[in-house]
């Protein structure tokens, strides 16, 4: 089902440990699975079976999609990946370091 | 005005490391300290306890252990102000020097935050889980949440925030896991930290005669090559600068080779991530006797927690004591955790290779800073009193002559024709 995610929202894995936060989204309609299964609010009691091919999350890492719409960080890694309907996503390259602190 | 506090503070450091020489030589009174270095200009309002004497003595304690010590800085504090002073900066009380952090209010106390890159400001709305995009907006959120609220989720973000508060003082400012003794003579140094505190600690020793090799990646270059082109200069004239991408093979089994030559290795990086890297640092350390991996992490490694100089300075607790005696947090100084720190790495890398003792050691900028700050009365106002006094009888006095770098610093990957 799809829904309005708000940035800031944690979101569970259905399949595996994998926590994400949604760190910046547009505001349109959209479904976030991790290893194939739709990710939802709250730690499920039973995990599901994880579907097709999967490279896992890795804590602390960010992922976006291609043009960088949206945005998530990996709160707690697992062996499900991440995916958008009808978006493509990645591991973000690290930030750039500050010229002055 | 000479005074005992930094010989103390050297002394203490020195028996902390288990090095038996005692230092006798007395130094600026600490209120002269923290004018002199400029400290008093950066931050508006006299700091009562001698952290500007204590960075003297760190220096101390590193003279005194160290065989060449000509080209090392006349004193410990005139490092505290330094880059402020080339920047001609000044805090703003609630603002950092720099001008990215701010001190703002909860609705149970006060927090300082600090965005240092502009791409920081796009966490905010998640942060707070609302729509936010400048200052005062951002105020009119956090002071209707609560700080244990805005700290963990901006610690889980990896957002850098401090809590104004006056935490007690740690018994100790290192972890030293000891595992094998040999000598290193003309250590070679890997320094793959970046920004301030680890690039001064390694230029320090640099000084005292080791040979460094600052180690960056292509894509990520240390960020203060794009700001003050004389500081950087300061902190990173006399190294060697290589470049390697550590995420191809390649890259990462060239810097694996590097690590092999190496005898110590600096490094500021998140815990994980030389782990997802698969380098480990106790593997490095029983390859040959002797070899030393420092991790600087900005607090405990259990935390995860990222942190730069202004915001951990509050962590550490200067806001809080300028909240107590004169009734509103300041900042102190300009990213003060940094060069404290600095002058701190220098000092313990310098005790193993002079004790001949390899090992892993872990700083947390935090408590390093905190130790520095040595006990706070919080009924010391008598203290601050004759403090002031001090440093205003001295006002028509110069403040520290200033270093100079005498070469430029290299660019990026300069030398990977020579080491890789």
């Amino acid at each position: 089902m799809t829904q309005i995610f708000k940035p800031g929202v944690k979101l569970s894995s259905k399949v595996c440990k994998t926590q994400i936060m949604v760190l910046r989204i547009p505001a349109i309609e959209l479904e976030i699975f991790c290893g194939g299964l739709p990710m939802e609010v709250g730690d499920p009691d039973v995990l599901g079976e994880i579907q097709g091919e999967n490279n896992g999350t890795l804590v602390g890492k960010r992922y976006t999609d291609e043009t960088e719409t949206m945005e998530f960080l990996c709160t707690r890694g697992g062996e499900g990946s991440i995916s958008v309907s009808g978006h493509k996503i990645d591991i973000k390259a690290a930030k750039k370091l500050p010229s002055s602190d | 005005m000479l005074t005992n506090y930094a010989q103390n503070y050297a002394n203490q450091l020195l028996s902390d490391l288990g090095i038996k020489k005692f230092i006798s030589q007395q130094s600026d009174h600490p209120a002269l300290a923290y004018r002199r270095s400029g400290l008093l200009q950066i931050s508006d309002q006299m700091l009562p306890v001698p952290l500007a004497s204590h960075a003297d003595g760190a220096l101390l304690a590193l003279k005194a252990i160290s065989e060449n010590i000509s080209k090392l800085p006349k004193c410990g504090s005139q490092l505290l102000g330094e880059r402020a002073r080339i920047r001609g900066l000044r805090s703003g009380n609630r603002k950092t020097a720099g001008g990215k952090g701010r001190l703002i209010n909860t609705n149970d106390g006060c927090i300082a935050l600090n965005l240092v890159r502009d791409s920081d400001w796009d966490l905010i709305p998640a942060w707070l889980e609302d729509d936010v995009s400048n200052w005062s907006e951002l105020q009119n959120i956090t002071k209707k949440l609560s700080t244990n609220y805005l700290l963990s989720r901006a610690i889980d973000m990896g957002v850098a925030v401090g809590e104004v508060s006056i935490p007690d003082r740690p018994k100790s400012w290192f972890s030293f896991k000891e595992y094998s003794k040999a000598i290193l003579k003309k250590p070679l140094i890997l320094d793959l930290s970046s920004l301030w505190a680890g690039p001064l600690g390694s230029s320090l020793l640099g000084m005292t005669g080791a040979r460094i090799i600052k180690i960056e990646s292509p894509d990520r270059p240390d960020g203060m090559r794009f700001g003050n082109g004389q500081f950087y200069n300061l902190l990173n004239e006399n190294k060697d600068c290589v470049s390697i991408d550590f995420h191809n093979e390649d890259g990462l089994e060239k810097l694996k080779q590097l690590m092999h030559q190496a005898d110590v290795i600096i490094e500021a990086s998140r815990p994980r991530a030389f782990m997802q890297l698969g380098i480990s640092a106790k593997e490095f350390v029983k390859k040959k006797p002797g070899k030393i991996w420092l991790r600087l992490t900005a607090y405990s490694r259990d935390q995860n927690r990222i942190g730069y100089g202004d915001d951990i300075g509050v962590s550490a607790g200067l806001s809080g004591i300028m909240n107590n005696v004169y009734g509103y947090p300041s900042f102190v100084g300009d990213a003060i955790a940094d060069p404290i720190n600095g002058l701190h790495l220098a000092l313990i890398l310098q005790a193993s290779l002079h004790k001949r003792i390899g090992g892993i050691i872990d700083l947390n900028m935090c408590e390093v800073l905190r130790y520095a700050m040595g006990e706070y009365d919080f009924a010391n106002g008598g203290v601050l009193e004759g403090w002031k006094s001090i440093s205003d009888n001295d006002a028509d006095n110069p403040l520290y002559e200033m270093r100079v770098a005498s070469g430029q610093a290299k660019g990026l990957g300069a030398d990977n024709s020579v080491w890789l």
